[in-house]
């Protein structure tokens, strides 16, 4: 079985190196050993820096993806160069001497500097370490004073110092290792043969390692895996002790034959949930991996061991063999100059399926299958073992998740057929789930392989990072494009998915100094456009982060909310545009906004020039003074030549407790813009109201009533009333009130006096303009029904049966109303009548019916 | 109360989740502050507030007491003495400058006990957060007093179960008089909200330039909506649009169903109107004479009211007769009852029975409040003056009962109702005519009216001689459209008119015509009417509406396949109006009609918006 070709068995389990790339994409004649190499978790970054230059100078750092295809590289310009690490976001951290930090992204931007302190500065940094935890990517340094400092988080750059190893004279501590804990790194550091364990204030603990089988002089090396639950202790007397990180149990203990220091020592664990998880527990796989010069050892916990030639193939004498290890959450990349490759521990699945001779349900598929192919009977006969046994859905699970830690389409392939040959018997929807599921992240993980990309995920890494996690990640890295298909393909809600993708593109977009605005802005448009919940504002602030306000301000174009984009546009400066844009949402209270930012940042001649230009800005701000600064908005009537408005505000001036003069002064001044606006019927009432206004202090002055504020119907009214006759027929003359207006007056003030004498007189006087109906009303009115008949031999004959039934005189109006056989009338007393008049209602319908 | 939307689910499309949704959403902010509150509201909005949640909701949600916010009133809201004081004081109020001073002082005058004691102070702008009020707020110096500032999102609510309503009373003045398109911005947003619910609109139809605006900013919104709006379940069909200054006509009339009447007479708010004691007096046990003004609702949770309240007053005596007698009927039953088990149902039936029997009497007592309205001499003239002006006659002279009217001094509403009716009806008046009128108004009601009137040319309801309403003619309208019928059954109607005697409002004609036959036979009317059309906008595809709508829709074959059409007026709407369409549903011909407005109006309430000096 070619599948298991290169399995080696440790102890119970197997490991396997699979290459991910070979050859690399870079120099072929590269030398590793002559460089400071790092490489970045889930996903295989490399960092190159070559080694011997002098003190940083000449440096150049060369930033490779997986396969070595070059991403970018940057001259080192800083300080003396002591080496560089991933963070857990991709950004690499390059470590100076002194004790600062320099952060960079993949394209060798330079994001930002951390400082490790003074005494790192005086005393400059030994050794480094960095390390991943739950609280992100922290650095741990000893400086010149082995003393070991530690920043726990880089973005939130605290320095802690730990606690002095004890006893220790003029020389370094013999090796040491970082501990991440829940509560911060601590340092494991050995003083010869005495293990401390390091902690943050003054706090050491000595660590002892259990059953020890002769106590060495000195530990040279020791290593921590990335679970932080296993350690190993390298002595100078080539023996290795592996147990736990608490030193109280030992797995094992091996003495190597082999003379000098390990150049790196790591651990192959399996930390992370894989695919599929639920019926994979993660299997407590361990291993040591110690690497010299030319091979690389593996042991297990169970004093198993392994060992490769690092490069025995090589052919090319040019090809220095040295190669760089990186322990990943579940393996060890190995890079040489011509190779990266993956060790692991064969997942438990894949080892299920192909190990000769398993009868795992997996297995026996995957033969049934192949046999299926050859068309051989046998397929049949596996099948029905597994349908007896019923096994089969944990036989087409088994295939299905195998296939996710191949890294070979043709494997994968063939898992996958032997899982979709399985399924035709199951239809099981959760089946067919984790089908399309695994092919899913087959599909992307295989895209991520793909050399120009170079992302050497594994899929429990994938299922671990979380997809979210790997779309940022390929936008960090403009794998735009990419980015987007992934998205799509997944369907991804467009708000985390695609949408997200094209805005960050657009900002990314944005950042190209020299493509021109008009082009970036149509470009962004032309691919957003289409894409729905994408925030232009967001493109646009990160223009103007760049120093790019025009191309922002033609970005906030195509923004479609409005608050957001009136905000940038102030924020910008453009206040005019600001309240255009704001005015355009039809959102008043927005507009309110701009407007009064727009006030607050020009002089009122410009703001007014300014606000003009928007007719309903202006409205909206009109509207505003009317109620807040009546000043203003007479300033503004008059700036626009709008006089009637502005008369409009003057009569409202002229009214209410002010004084004589201002009343004056608002009526002149309505009349002058009443003119102005060529109204001659309004200026002319104007001159009316002054002429009132001014007869009206005068009759205050002389009756001691108050006038003022009452139109002349009431002014004359109170005269009447107060039997000021005279006073009321000189401003009837002088007003030239109409007749019948005058007699309506008369009338009522009389009547209401119950002057009822003065009344019949006054409708003697002459004939009345009015009729005499009111006249009779207005006695009904006040409770003269004698008074008001007077009146009803002068109504006019059409109405004189209703001027009856107004006196309450029902019996007479029934008797005119038959007598003239009017039917209108008749109906009207008819309906009239109230329950007094039962008789006179019965004669009248008696009537009406025979009218009818 | 077991059910708080019984009465707002009976229609075809089921305002009641709007409903729920309000009281929800205020629930939620109660509920945000943990523990014991006082709430002190802007006044007009307690009222507000009940057509959302009763009182007794606010105290299971912890409301310890409520307040009105008034100005220079000397008590404390928090009461000093108490050793438990109350954790939060939460103000609620329009966003309405004017009241800003008010809550400043409250807030300073509280200020030592909330320090003291250690109270949150919050604001709640209903039914939006104004930038302009939190400006005020800091000028005054007592913004950051506040521990919240936001807003209870109130874009529209359920008046009953076919009428929605922003109850935004100043919509039409705001339009018209100051050019401020804030209320087309919430009208739009309340569009919104209702899609949510009830799914996108497939069509649009409108007339008047603020329809057409609304549209545009619903389009606008409707793209940043995400697509969750489900428009395969849209149970709305269509939408038309109605600008009020489409139709300034007929609010000027008096409205002459019982609904209308009542608002008329003693004006309708929030569903509740609220009566002269007097003629209710005799219902109470005690001989005084109540001094508090009865309150009666006005929703049709009432199955009775919901019988008579659209019906033209004339007939209303004749229902109320017959609907004593089906009483009485049911009453008398009980005597010649001698089964036992018919007697069990009988008894099951008595409180409906009581039910029905006290929602007569009150209706009995409104109706001969109302005839004593109508009965004046006052009444039956101003309603000839009407008559005669929509019919045309002697439009282009003065009046002489208008002229008669403002001699004596009557309410200027009333005589600016009938001016503007004459007005409109002879398309303009001429400038002597109109002089005269204006002149005389003057000399009787004071000069500060020459600002009224001008207000009122500006909004397009009097036109100045020289100006007229562009192409508006109304005898055209009036002949194309109908408006006028002579032969009206009040009792048994076949036409709208009936809600005005004779007169058929020409928004609901429009609303009519786009039913049936469709505007497209009315084309030169549209252009005669102010403002732009909008005609058969889709938002959604065209889906070919199957008969079958929905399972769970229980309901006549006629009702499950109608077109439901949402009428939505901008600047208000009469309950005469809304009547007329009701009608217009009631008739089963396939077209059912359910209403949002910006505020229900009258054309004194209309006038009276206008009319700022009066303040």
């Amino acid at each position: 079985m070619t599948e298991t070709l290169g399995w080696i068995q440790l102890g119970k389990r197997y490991i396997r190196k699979c290459t991910l790339y070979e050859p690399m994409c870079w120099n072929a004649g590269i030398d590793l050993s002559k460089h400071i190499v790092s490489i970045s978790r889930y996903g295989g970054l490399i960092a190159l820096g070559n080694r011997e230059s002098n003190n940083g100078r000449n440096l150049t750092i060369h930033i490779y993806n997986a396969a070595g295809k070059e991403i970018s590289s940057f001259k080192w310009n800083s300080g003396p160069f002591l080496g560089m690490g991933w963070t857990n976001s991709d950004d690499l951290l390059c470590i100076q001497e002194d004790g600062k930090i320099l952060l960079y992204d993949i394209f060798g931007q330079f994001i930002r500097i951390i400082r490790m302190g003074k005494e790192c500065e005086d005393h400059r940094v030994l050794e480094y370490e960095i390390f991943l935890s739950s609280a992100g990517t922290g650095v741990v340094v000893m400086n010149g004073l082995y003393r070991f400092m530690v920043v726990n988080n880089v973005d939130e750059p605290k320095v802690r110092t730990l606690s002095q190893v004890p006893g220790l004279k003029s020389t370094p501590p013999s090796s040491w290792c970082a501990l991440p804990g829940p509560r911060g790194c601590r340092v494991l550091a050995a003083n010869d043969d005495e293990i401390y364990l390091l902690d943050q204030g003054d706090l050491c603990t000595r660590q002892y390692p259990t059953g020890l089988s002769s106590e060495p002089a000195s530990y040279i090396c020791m290593s921590v895996s990335l679970d932080r639950k296993h350690v190993a202790l390298y002595t100078n007397e080539a023996t290795v002790w592996i147990g736990s990180a608490d030193f109280k149990e030992k797995y094992c203990e091996l003495r190597t034959n082999e003379g000098g220091c390990p150049k790196q020592m790591l651990w192959c664990c399996n930390c992370v949930v894989s695919f599929g998880s639920a019926s994979d527990r993660p299997t407590d796989d361990k291993a040591l991996v110690i690497y010299w010069q030319k091979k690389i050892l593996v042991i297990g916990p169970g004093k198993d061991w392994v060992r490769y030639d690092v490069e025995e193939d090589y052919s090319n004498t040019s090809i220095h063999g040295a190669a760089v290890l990186c322990a990943d959450v579940d393996g060890i990349h190995i890079i040489t100059g011509n190779r990266h490759e993956y060790l692991q521990h064969v997942p438990k699945t894949v080892e299920d399926i192909y190990f000769p001779g398993s009868v795992e349900p997996g297995s026996v598929l995957y033969d049934a299958s192949k046999e299926y192919e050859r068309q051989s009977e046998k397929a049949d006969e596996y099948l029905r073992i597994l349908l007896d046994k019923n096994e089969l859905e944990r036989a087409v699970e088994q295939c299905t998740i195998a296939s996710t830690f191949e890294f070979v389409s043709r494997s994968q392939k063939q898992l996958l057929r032997a899982a979709s040959f399985g399924k035709t018997f199951r239809p099981e929807l959760e089946l067919t789930d984790l089908f399309v599921n695994a092919c899913q992240y087959l599909r992307v993980l295989n895209a991520l392989h793909d050399f120009n990309v170079g992302i050497a995920l594994t899929a429990a890494q994938l299922q671990h990072l979380k997809m979210d996690c790997l779309i940022d990640r390929l936008v960090v890295r403009r794998q735009f494009r990419l980015a987007f298909y992934i998205c799509k393909f997944l369907k991804m809600a467009e708000d985390r998915g695609s949408s997200r993708i094209l805005s960050h593109w657009a900002c990314y977009k944005v950042q190209q100094s020299n493509v021109p605005d008009e082009k970036i802005a149509y470009d962004i448009r032309n691919k957003l456009k289409n894409a729905r919940g994408v925030s232009y504002a967001s493109v646009a602030e990160k223009a103007v982060e760049k120093g790019r306000k025009d191309l922002a301000i033609k970005l906030l174009e195509f923004e479609s909310r409005a608050s957001e984009q009136v905000r940038l546009l102030s924020k910008l400066g453009k206040h005019t545009l600001a309240v255009e844009k704001a005015v355009e949402s039809g959102d008043s209270d927005l507009a309110y906004e701009a407007i009064t930012r727009l006030r607050e940042r020009s002089s009122l001649s410009d703001f007014l020039v300014a606000i003009r230009q928007h007719p309903i800005a202006y409205k909206l701000h009109l509207k505003y003074c009317r109620e807040q600064n009546q000043r203003m908005l007479k300033d503004l009537h008059e700036q626009e030549d709008n006089f009637i408005e502005l008369a409009n505000c003057h009569v409202r001036d002229s009214y209410g407790p002010i004084r004589r003069e201002e009343r004056n002064v608002a009526l002149h001044s309505a009349l002058d813009s009443f003119n102005k606006a060529r109204n001659e019927f309004a200026a002319k009432m104007t001159d009316e109201q002054l002429q009132l206004v001014k007869d009206q202090i005068d009759l205050e002055q002389e009756t001691g009533g108050n006038y003022i504020d009452s139109s002349l119907h009431d002014t004359l009214l109170m005269l009447l009333s107060s039997n000021y006759n005279q006073k009321a027929e000189k401003m009837r003359k002088q007003f030239k009130v109409s007749d019948k207006r005058w007699w309506w007056v008369k009338l009522t003030a009389l009547a209401d006096q119950r002057n009822f004498s003065e009344l019949e007189a006054f409708s003697r006087s002459k004939k009345s303009p009015i009729g005499y109906m009111p006249f009779l009303e207005s006695c009904v009115r006040n409770n003269a029904p004698k008074e008001a008949e007077k009146y009803v031999s002068k109504v006019a004959k059409d109405q004189q049966v209703a001027a009856l039934v107004k006196t309450g005189n029902m019996r007479a109006a029934a008797d005119m109303a038959i007598q003239i056989k009017n039917l209108c009338d008749l109906e009207l007393v008819h309906k009239k009548c109230g329950p007094e008049h039962r008789d006179v209602q019965e004669r009248v319908g008696n009537f009406l019916q025979q009218l009818r | 109360m077991n059910d708080p939307f019984a009465s707002l689910s009976t229609g075809s499309v089921n305002f009641g989740y709007i409903k729920e949704d309000a009281r929800k959403e205020l629930m939620k902010l109660l509920d945000k502050h943990d523990g014991c509150k006082i709430l002190v509201w802007d006044g007009v909005l307690i009222e507000r507030f009940s057509l959302i949640a009763e009182y007794s909701l606010f105290k299971e949600h912890n409301a310890k007491s409520m307040h009105y916010l008034q100005k220079s009133s000397s008590s404390h809201f928090i009461p000093t003495s108490t050793s438990d004081p109350p954790a939060h004081l939460i103000f609620i109020t329009r966003p309405i400058l004017s009241v800003m001073d008010k809550i400043a002082e409250c807030v300073r005058k509280e200020e030592r006990v909330i320090k003291n004691k250690g109270i949150e102070c919050h604001l709640y702008f209903v039914p939006w957060k104004s930038f302009l009020c939190i400006q005020k707020l800091e000028e005054l110096g007592v913004y950051g007093s506040f521990n919240t500032v936001d807003e209870y999102r109130l874009d529209i609510m359920a008046l009953d179960s076919d009428i929605l309503s922003m109850e935004y009373n100043s919509a039409f003045a705001d339009l018209n008089l100051d050019d401020d398109n804030s209320p087309l911005f919430h009208a739009a947003r309340a569009l919104i909200t209702i899609q949510r619910h009830y799914g996108v609109i497939p069509t649009i139809y409108g007339k008047g330039r603020h329809s057409k605006k609304t549209c545009s900013l619903l389009q606008k919104m409707m793209v940043d909506e995400e697509e969750q709006a489900d428009d395969d379940h849209s149970q709305i069909d269509r939408l038309l649009i109605l600008d009020r200054s489409t139709d300034l006509l007929t609010p000027m009339l008096t409205q002459l169903t019982y609904e209308g009447l009542i608002d008329e007479a003693f004006g309708i708010n929030n569903t509740t109107v609220l009566l002269p004691p007097e003629k209710f007096s005799n219902q109470s046990k005690s001989d005084e004479i109540p001094t508090e003004k009865k309150k009666v609702l006005l929703t049709s949770r009432d199955p009775l009211y919901s019988r008579v309240r659209d019906c033209n007053f004339n007939a209303v005596g004749f229902r109320l007769k017959t609907e004593t007698a089906v009483l009485n009927s049911k009453m008398e039953e009980r005597h010649n009852m001698q089964d036992l088990k018919l007697m069990r149902q009988f008894v099951s039936k008595i409180p409906q029975i009581n039910q029905v029997k006290a929602s007569l009497a009150t209706h009995l007592n409104i109706a001969e409040l109302i005839k004593e309205y109508t009965g004046t001499e006052d009444f039956f003239e101003n309603l000839s003056i009407e008559q005669e002006l929509t019919n045309g006659i002697n439009t282009d002279r003065v009046n002489q009962h208008i002229e008669g009217y403002i001699f004596q001094k009557k309410p200027l509403t009333q005589v600016l109702r009938l001016l503007c009716l004459q007005s409109m009806c002879n398309n303009g008046l001429k400038t002597k005519v109109y002089e005269y009128y204006k002149r005389e108004i003057i000399q009787t009601y004071g000069y500060k009216h020459l600002a009224t009137l001008h207000r009122l040319e500006t909004v397009g309801l009097l036109s100045s001689p020289s100006a007229g309403v562009q192409g508006w003619n109304y005898n055209t309208l009036r002949k194309s459209l109908r408006l006028i019928v002579d032969e009206v059954n009040e009792k048994e109607p076949s036409d709208i008119s009936y809600v005005y005697s004779g007169y058929a409002p020409l928004s609901i004609r429009l609303a009519q015509i786009l039913s049936h036959p469709g505007w497209r036979s009315i084309e030169e009317v549209l252009k005669i009417l102010p403002g732009p059309t909008i005609n058969d906008l889709k938002q959604t595809k065209t889906r070919k509406k199957w008969p079958q709508r929905s399972s769970t829709t229980v309901s006549t074959d006629s009702s499950s396949t109608s077109l439901v059409t949402l009428v939505f007026f901008i600047g208000g709407v009469t309950y005469a109006e809304l009547a007329a369409l009701r009608f217009l549903s009631s008739r089963n011909d396939g077209n059912e009609y359910v209403m949002a407005t910006t505020s229900i109006i009258n054309g004194t309430t209309m006038l009276d918006n206008l009319m700022l000096l009066n303040e």
